[in-house]
């Protein structure tokens, strides 16, 4: 028998990680904390950890804040987080600054739980595996990516905050190059802003409508998304879901007037977006933001593998089956387009 | 508007006296003293011609009578005091007229001065004249009376007789011409008839002494009388008149022509105020108009007063009861946001035992299957007893696979693990029925008013529920005495309390304690509740009960909470008091009377 996958579980309330492992512990073999500190002392201690499983509710520290330093760490761990009653921020900082996988809402059903969790393991060993090769083909040696097991050099690169020097501008250029963001908003101010940040060195779209953004997309290379949640009266975070589960290159950022803890959860869960603010949001956070994103979107292109990171669950139910008509017909072109 | 109203009221003062200063310059000119002036000169002119006249017809001795010389002078004073009174306010306008009057005045006197001088020549030299005559009929009786006596005619004394009758002739004809040649041969005679004197008896020398000495008087004086009559004739007393008369007319006319422009000015004075009336009369017609428009417009406004009053009060009662609607509107916000706080509390406290228990039932219920199977096995373990020689073998391979079941079982830790989950939803259930306990001792919805209440056991439910915001942030510290239970309406004080609670869990900024203390004094019951926050300033602790009072951003808290807490309390017949130290921490301490007097009926109103 082979050994098993490593998961760390996370909670104050001693019951839950006992549920947890007495869920869990037939395959993979758990190891629990009961505060943010003594699990990120694990982490530190255990070599490949595959999956973290966090409550967000803790004493001292939130689930998000340990996220967050989880990826420090350990940058190979997927990262999960069982989220009750949360606050707004505390969701957003897990999906900024914690780049959470999946929410699992409690009380959760337990088929879902190992589903998501052998998914994650699934994922977590395969981009260990897609990392190394890289590391062996290429001469990067970096030496923080040596020295782990997982090396974390792809995630270094969001790690660092993109706008460090100008070597990280110059590759951010170079890797995005031709590939433009297109913003689906039906307001302009977020285009505007961002031809002012980025100074026309990358092209940006601005769809008003759900069907703009479609028609755009199907001309020209899209790299990031920025986008409403609602759009013209219709609902943008379907689109944003589909447009990721066909099409994992794409990089969303969503920025929105409107706060809804779940549509946040389905975001990242189906979603799979790679940073949320509300509206408005300050000039330098969405330079910041951007220039991440596009730096995530060369990554991608270059080690395709490490998008597992980042798939998305299926859809279970769709509200607009045209739109999905809609997309996927135009997802060859796309595709071809993006050099898929 | 005073100040106004007076330099008006000055400006036209100022305006009267002007035209009163014109009115008076123009009226100054009298034109019957003018009249009285000229003819006061006129009549000086006259009297003097006459007294000039009387002077003369008494030098020719028309009239032996002096009256007719005085009498003139007294009229002629008379009339001058009058001119002189007249004119001396005009002297002093004209220096010419003055003069001439001076010079007038000193005329008349010296005229007067010389008659009286003439007076008394002319008494003696007319005494004289009238006696010469009667001295000579004297002389020549007597030498008739001596030339009878003799009766021979003396020759001597006929010449003396023809020689004074010569000498009256003569004498009588020089008084009348007047002529000085004529005075030489009488002089010459009265010296030949001095020298014969001697000669005569001596009652014809007295009586031709006499003749002489009186022919002397005449012929001396008669000169020097007629010297004085031509003084006082030549007195220029008419050209003095003339010459005030033109001074006067001069100093008249100057006065008439300031008086014609007076007069023009008065007029053009005049023609300016009127001007000025009509213009004042034509704004006073238009603001009367004004007056009269809004006077209209006022009285239509008073018309519709009324109405709009009622209009007014309509709306403003109608306000009132918006106010008073979006009032309970805030208080019934307040509530649901004390409501919602406690709700999502309790929810995150229900949902985490609620969440292991479904997980652990879930797993049991797993494994249910494999036990029964196994169950099942052992039912028909008889059976296989019981089977012939040719089926031990399939009763060995059951017996094993029983076996193997249950050690896999043990090996798993399954029985234990099993006992474990359902231990572990047991105290969940547990929890979650507290839970569902402590929200019902809290809101006590199935009753108001309640006589035993335990405020302790409050206080209690209140922790559990506000257990979500105090939980790894604050450490509870009880220390609750024994207190009497009191009646009150314990979903309201549970408010309060809750309030007071998580207020004082908001004052701590990282981690701190609330210490919850109860005692009893003086048949009253006393709640303290001391966090160690940050302390509220003492600028804003006396405005801390006052309702929409609230340091909290907009939209985070209506600043109604303590508002509705004092009221709670109040109408519980107890006080709230807070005691605060910036840094320190605050300390609220709520008393409420053991014996209870308050009608509860209002109560829904505050809570």
């Amino acid at each position: 028998m082979d050994k098993k996958e490593k998961v760390l579980c996370v909670d104050d309330e001693i019951n839950i990680l006992i549920s947890l492992r007495a869920l869990l512990r037939s395959k993979y073999e758990i190891l629990i904390a009961t505060s943010g500190e003594e699990a990120l002392e694990i982490l530190r201690k255990e070599p490949a950890i595959r999956v973290l499983i966090s409550d967000q509710r803790m004493p001292k520290m939130l689930g998000a804040e340990l996220l967050r330093e989880a990826k420090k760490i350990s940058p190979g761990t997927m990262r999960l987080l069982l989220t009750g009653y949360s606050d707004l921020q505390s969701i957003i900082d897990s999906i900024n600054e914690g780049e959470v996988f999946r929410f699992i809402n409690k009380p959760w059903n337990n088929q879902e739980i190992r589903f998501i969790v052998d998914f994650a393991v699934k994922v977590a060993i395969e981009t260990e595996q897609a990392v190394e090769k890289f590391t062996n083909e290429a001469s990067d040696t970096d030496p923080i990516a040596s020295a782990s097991a997982i090396p974390a050099s792809l995630e270094n690169q969001q790690r660092k905050p993109p706008m460090m020097g100008p070597v990280d501008a110059a590759s951010v250029q170079e890797e995005t190059s031709g590939a433009g963001i297109l913003v689906v908003d039906d307001e302009e101010g977020i285009a505007v802003t961002l031809q002012e940040i980025l100074n026309d060195s990358v092209p940006i779209y601005n769809a008003r409508t759900i069907n703009e953004a479609i028609e755009l997309l199907s001309n020209h290379q899209i790299s990031v998304i920025i986008s409403e949640t609602q759009v013209a009266n219709e609902d943008a975070t379907e689109f944003v879901k589909i447009l990721k589960q066909n099409y994992p290159f794409i990089i969303t950022i969503i920025l929105t007037k409107y706060h809804s803890a779940d549509t946040m959860i389905s975001l990242i869960n189906q979603g799979q977006i790679y940073r949320y603010s509300y509206k408005p949001i300050q000039k330098n956070q969405l330079g910041l933001y951007t220039r991440s994103a596009l730096a995530r979107h060369g990554t991608n292109l270059h080690k395709p593998e490490l998008l597992k990171r980042h798939q998305v669950e299926e859809l279970k139910e769709i509200q607009n089956p045209s739109l999905v008509s809609k997309l996927v017909g135009r997802l060859k072109s796309l595709r071809l387009k993006m050099g898929f | 508007m005073s100040l106004r109203y007076f330099t008006n009221f000055v400006l036209s003062l100022f305006m009267i006296a002007i035209l009163v200063f014109l009115y008076t310059k123009v009226q100054s000119l009298n034109i019957d003293d003018h009249y009285e002036i000229t003819d006061t000169l006129r009549q000086h002119s006259s009297l003097n011609f006459r007294w000039n006249e009387q002077v003369l017809k008494t030098k020719l001795s028309l009239s032996s009578n002096y009256d007719s010389v005085t009498n003139p002078l007294v009229d002629l004073r008379s009339l001058q005091n009058k001119l002189n009174t007249k004119l001396s306010e005009l002297s002093v306008e004209s220096s010419s007229l003055k003069e001439s009057v001076e010079q007038y005045n000193n005329s008349i006197e010296e005229k007067n001065k010389l008659i009286e001088q003439f007076k008394g020549q002319n008494a003696i030299f007319d005494n004289s004249l009238r006696y010469i005559s009667t001295a000579i009929e004297d002389l020549v009786s007597e030498i008739d009376s001596q030339s009878s006596s003799n009766t021979k005619p003396n020759p001597t004394f006929l010449a003396l007789k023809s020689a004074s009758q010569t000498l009256l002739r003569e004498l009588l004809e020089f008084n009348q011409s007047a002529q000085q040649n004529l005075a030489e041969p009488i002089t010459e005679q009265l010296r030949i008839l001095e020298s014969q004197k001697k000669s005569f008896p001596d009652t014809i020398s007295v009586k031709l002494d006499a003749v002489i000495r009186h022919a002397l008087v005449v012929v001396k004086r008669k000169p020097e009388i007629d010297s004085l009559l031509a003084k006082i004739v030549s007195l220029p007393i008419s050209t003095n008149i003339e010459k005030i008369e033109n001074a006067y007319t001069a100093v008249y006319d100057s006065r008439v022509r300031d008086k014609d422009f007076y007069f023009t000015t008065l007029i053009a004075y005049a023609g300016v105020l009127l001007a000025l009336l009509a213009f004042i009369g034509y704004r006073l017609r238009n603001s009367y108009r004004q007056l009269n428009v809004l006077n209209k417009q006022l009285t239509v406004a008073n018309e519709t007063l009324e109405e709009r009053v009622a209009q007014r009060t309509e709306e403003l009662s109608t306000a009132y009861n918006e106010l008073k609607q979006s009032q309970a509107q805030l208080i019934q916000s307040e509530k649901m946001a004390s409501l919602g706080q406690m709700v999502a509390g309790v929810a995150h406290e229900i949902n985490t035992p609620l969440a292991y228990c479904h997980s652990n039932i879930d797993l049991v219920k797993e494994q249910l299957p494999d036990i029964i199977t196994l169950f099942k096995e052992f039912a028909n373990f008889p059976n296989l007893l019981d089977a012939p020689e040719s089926e031990q073998q399939a009763l060995k391979e059951g017996l094993g696979t029983i076996q193997e079941a249950m050690l896999a079982f043990e090996k798993e830790g399954s029985f234990d693990e099993m006992n474990l989950l359902l231990e572990g939803s047991l105290s969940g259930l547990n929890q979650i029925s507290d839970m569902v306990k402590s929200l019902k001792d809290f809101s006590r919805l199935d009753q108001h008013k309640v006589e035993n209440s335990d405020l302790n056991k409050g206080l209690d439910s209140v922790l559990v529920i506000a257990n979500n915001v105090l939980k790894n942030k604050v450490e509870i510290i009880k220390d609750y005495g024994e207190i009497p239970k009191i009646s009150c309406s314990p979903s309201q004080l549970n408010q309060v309390f809750l309030n007071l609670i998580v207020n004082a869990s908001q004052a701590i900024e990282d981690t701190g304690t609330i210490t919850l203390r109860t005692y009893s004094t003086n048949n009253f019951v006393n709640i303290n509740i001391e966090d160690t926050g940050k302390g509220i300033p003492q600028d804003i602790l006396p405005r801390i009960f006052d309702p929409f009072f609230t340091t909290k951003e907009i939209g985070k808290g209506t600043g109604l909470g303590l508002s509705i807490a004092y009221k709670i309390i109040q109408q519980h017949g107890g006080t709230i008091t807070v005691r605060s130290e910036v840094n320190k921490g605050t300390q609220f301490t709520v008393s409420l009377p053991v014996n209870q007097k308050t009608d509860f009926k209002n109560f829904e109103v505050a809570a």
